[in-house]
């Protein structure tokens, strides 16, 4: 159905493909993996036209992408689902969105209604149907957009690391789908980093220095998912009803008044009193023990970034309190907060400034600055020679890293980390998984001793490094304890 | 500075976005030729719009508050470098303050999704080049929530990483990030859209019908009033 030649591609001065060869019959399910940078993007992009290859020739059931005539039927054929779920919306509406997309293939009115129907239902969000999409979840707004393209019924349809910002439930559903879909005869091409998101695949592919390197059956991926059940795989629907009634009390935790983080009869509500209300966090009380990592996981909507706004002290919540070691949250001084992809809030001009930033305003002597920005980056595991290099020019694994460089380096006592992996390839992963064990293990030269609160939707993940595990579910705390007690309720 | 749509079913609401957006152009050029007492007029008919449409008082203030320095200089400006009085200084500020609030009602009432098919349908008789236009007018509608959003969440990132939002340095480390990640939406909305089969010559046909005779009526009726004051 898609055949690649030859295919190379460079942006200036950057060899991104070189001489790929790739066969994707029809009703095959490809599985796509390789490090952040390795080309996958790049690919996804010549499948349908969006970029078009120097060298080699793409054709779509037998048309060529670099024929301009073709390209809308070739996009017809080649639906993409991208990784970004704030940046493909068009409507105010989950219809309008969906309608856009048929009324492009000139998709009959009766039709759009059955299909809308018919699509969103299959994922679970039909309820949606009518709400403005600037107000759901960045989980609600990925299965919109996985929705939007399913509903184009295109022959083959792409995810660019489409999934892995669902939770662990939304996640398996979506999968579950695609099989579905697969079985009647689409075309699957799955991008991904995640072996678990592969165990369906017919055929997975590796790509690194821009060349195909590896190319295995699904026996491969099935081993690579065994790798990992016990950790994501058993994570299940997180925050979903197995939890309930084993919440432990506030207060069961190490908590003493005056140490650590503790959080009282916490509610919040977006747009209160509005038609939109949103009750994010309903009379949450816990305790988060200093000097250890501490996860906070739960599903689309289950109210943990809210939560991470708050003990941050960015959000005033609507009824409770929180104290850090007995003090009120003040954001900069006695917490910190790293957002998902910390790195887009770079605005400096080397890593050197945009670490030694927050010293000099706090007004450390220059040479103190100096010598805390060097302790941040061996805290973290980068190379000192990224010191003197613009930010945006680092790997994401790198910019992710100097991200947490700029927090050490003012060594707060409290650190939440919201999706500190979001995005990044396996290799990237560890690498941050390793910082932040050094960051609470006081093994780095920054001193370490740090609290981590680590925000995730994927369990597995947050099980690798936290003492203590938080779930939330719809806004509620169903469980608080320890990772030896999550493991055995599992 | 303008309104964000509220739902509800109040007779405003129900008139047909068209009309709505023809009613508040024509009575812009009311706005423009009116004298004190064909202002004063307009105010009592806004008055009775924002009752019918159950527009909160604090919204509209919200709407004009950005706005209060560009009165003032407009006052002073006539007050002081024209030599007008100061009833004939506040004249333009009233018609402004005016246009302010007839819009705000008209986006108050009006869904995003409902001034684009109105964009669309009345920019029909210009063809293609009339059915871009209002796309791009509704795709940048639709990317103004997600700027906001943008902005108000690099501003809590600086502010939680210590740097506050004030000054040179301040403003540096907002708009640099945020430039950066509107290209980079802009970038990869393109591709979404270019990805769902867009192309020019689209034709919007799901939502949209023709207009009631209700809504011929109401214009009907603008038309020769305001034919009848520019005639007199």
């Amino acid at each position: 159905m898609i055949e690649l030649a030859g295919i190379s591609f460079s942006y200036p001065g950057r060899p991104i493909l070189r001489d790929v060869n790739l066969r994707i019959r029809r009703g095959e399910y490809l599985g796509v993996t390789g490090d952040n940078g390795s080309g996958k993007t790049t690919l996804v992009k010549l499948l349908n036209g969006l970029l078009l290859p120097q060298e080699g020739r793409i054709t779509v059931g037998g048309a060529s992408t670099s024929d301009r005539e073709s390209l809308l039927a070739i996009r017809r054929s080649v639906g993409i689902v991208f990784q970004n779920p704030d940046a493909q919306a068009v409507g105010e509406t989950v219809e309008e969105d969906i309608v856009f997309g048929l009324e492009n293939i000139r998709v009959p009115a009766s039709e759009i209604d059955r299909r809308i129907d018919s699509y969103l239902g299959m994922l679970g969000i039909k309820e949606l149907r009518d709400r403005n999409i600037s107000l759901l979840s960045g989980g609600q707004k990925q299965l919109v957009n996985i929705a939007a393209v399913m509903a184009m019924e295109p022959a083959c349809i792409v995810f660019d690391e489409a999934i892995s910002m669902l939770d662990a439930g939304n996640r398996k559903n979506v999968l579950q789908r695609i099989s579905r879909l697969n079985s009647r005869g689409t075309s699957i091409i799955q991008i991904t980093h995640n072996p678990e998101d592969l165990s369906n695949c017919h055929r997975v592919i590796a790509i690194s220095d821009g060349r195909i390197s590896q190319q295995g059956l699904v026996e491969d991926a099935e081993e690579a998912n065994e790798t990992n059940k016990g950790k994501e795989g058993r994570g299940g629907r997180e925050g979903g009803g197995k939890f309930r009634d084993r919440r432990t009390g506030p207060g069961s935790g190490v908590f003493r008044e005056g140490c650590g983080i503790g959080i009282r009869h916490l509610s919040h509500t977006y747009n209160p009193g509005t038609e939109w209300a949103v009750p994010a966090l309903r009379d949450v009380s816990l305790t988060i023990g200093k000097g250890r990592v501490t996860g906070i996981v739960g599903g689309i909507g289950s109210g943990k970034s809210t939560l991470a706004c708050l003990i941050a002290g960015l959000d005033t919540p609507a009824s409770g309190s929180i104290a850090i070691d007995g003090r009120p949250p003040e954001p900069g001084r006695n917490v910190r907060i790293l957002f998902q992809h910390p790195e887009e809030f770079f605005f400096e001009r080397t890593v050197r400034e945009a670490v030694a930033f927050g010293l000099s305003k706090a007004g450390l002597p220059e040479n103190a600055v100096g010598r805390r920005v060097l302790s941040a980056i061996d805290e973290v595991g980068l190379d000192r020679s990224v010191l003197g290099e613009s930010p945006f020019h680092l790997s994401s694994g790198e910019q992710r890293l100097a991200a947490f460089a700029i927090s050490i380096a003012m060594k707060p006592q409290y650190v939440i980390l919201d999706e500190p992996t979001a995005g990044l390839d396996q290799r990237s992963r560890k690498r941050v998984l390793d910082a932040i064990r050094r960051m609470t293990r006081g093994e780095g030269a920054g001193g370490g001793g740090v609290t981590v609160i680590y925000i995730s939707h994927r369990i597995g993940e947050v099980l690798e490094v936290a003492d203590r595990v938080v779930v939330l579910d719809a806004g509620n705390l169903t469980f608080e304890g320890t990772n030896a007690t999550y493991r055995d309720r599992m | 500075m303008f309104a964000t749509y509220r739902k509800g079913n109040s007779l405003l609401h129900r008139i047909e976005a068209r009309t709505k957006l023809l009613l508040t152009a024509g009575t812009g050029i009311l706005v423009y030729l009116a004298d004190p007492l064909g202002l004063g007029l307009l105010s009592i008919a806004l008055f009775l719009l924002i009752r019918v449409a159950g527009i909160p008082a604090s919204s509209l203030v919200k709407g004009l508050r950005p706005m209060v320095i560009f009165f003032a200089m407009i006052f002073l400006t006539h007050l002081l470098l024209q030599g007008s009085g100061v009833v004939a200084s506040a004249i333009p500020v009233a018609r402004f303050v005016l246009l302010i609030l007839f819009t705000t009602v008209l986006l108050h009432t009006t869904s995003q999704s409902e001034l684009k098919m109105a964009l669309v349908a009345l920019m029909k008789p210009l063809g293609g080049f009339g059915r871009e236009l209002a796309f791009m007018v509704g795709v940048a509608m639709a990317l103004i929530p997600g700027l906001m959003r943008d902005k108000e969440t690099i501003a809590r990132a600086q502010t939680a990483r210590g740097c506050k939002p004030a000054g040179l340095r301040g403003f540096v480390a907002l708009i640099v990030p945020l430039l950066r990640r509107s290209f980079r939406r802009a970038d990869e909305l393109s591709d979404a859209l270019e990805s769902r089969c867009y192309h020019r010559d689209r034709e919007y046909y799901y939502y949209g019908g023709a207009l009631a005779g209700k809504d011929y009526l109401l214009l009907g009726g603008f038309g020769a009033v305001l034919v009848l004051i520019l005639v007199l």
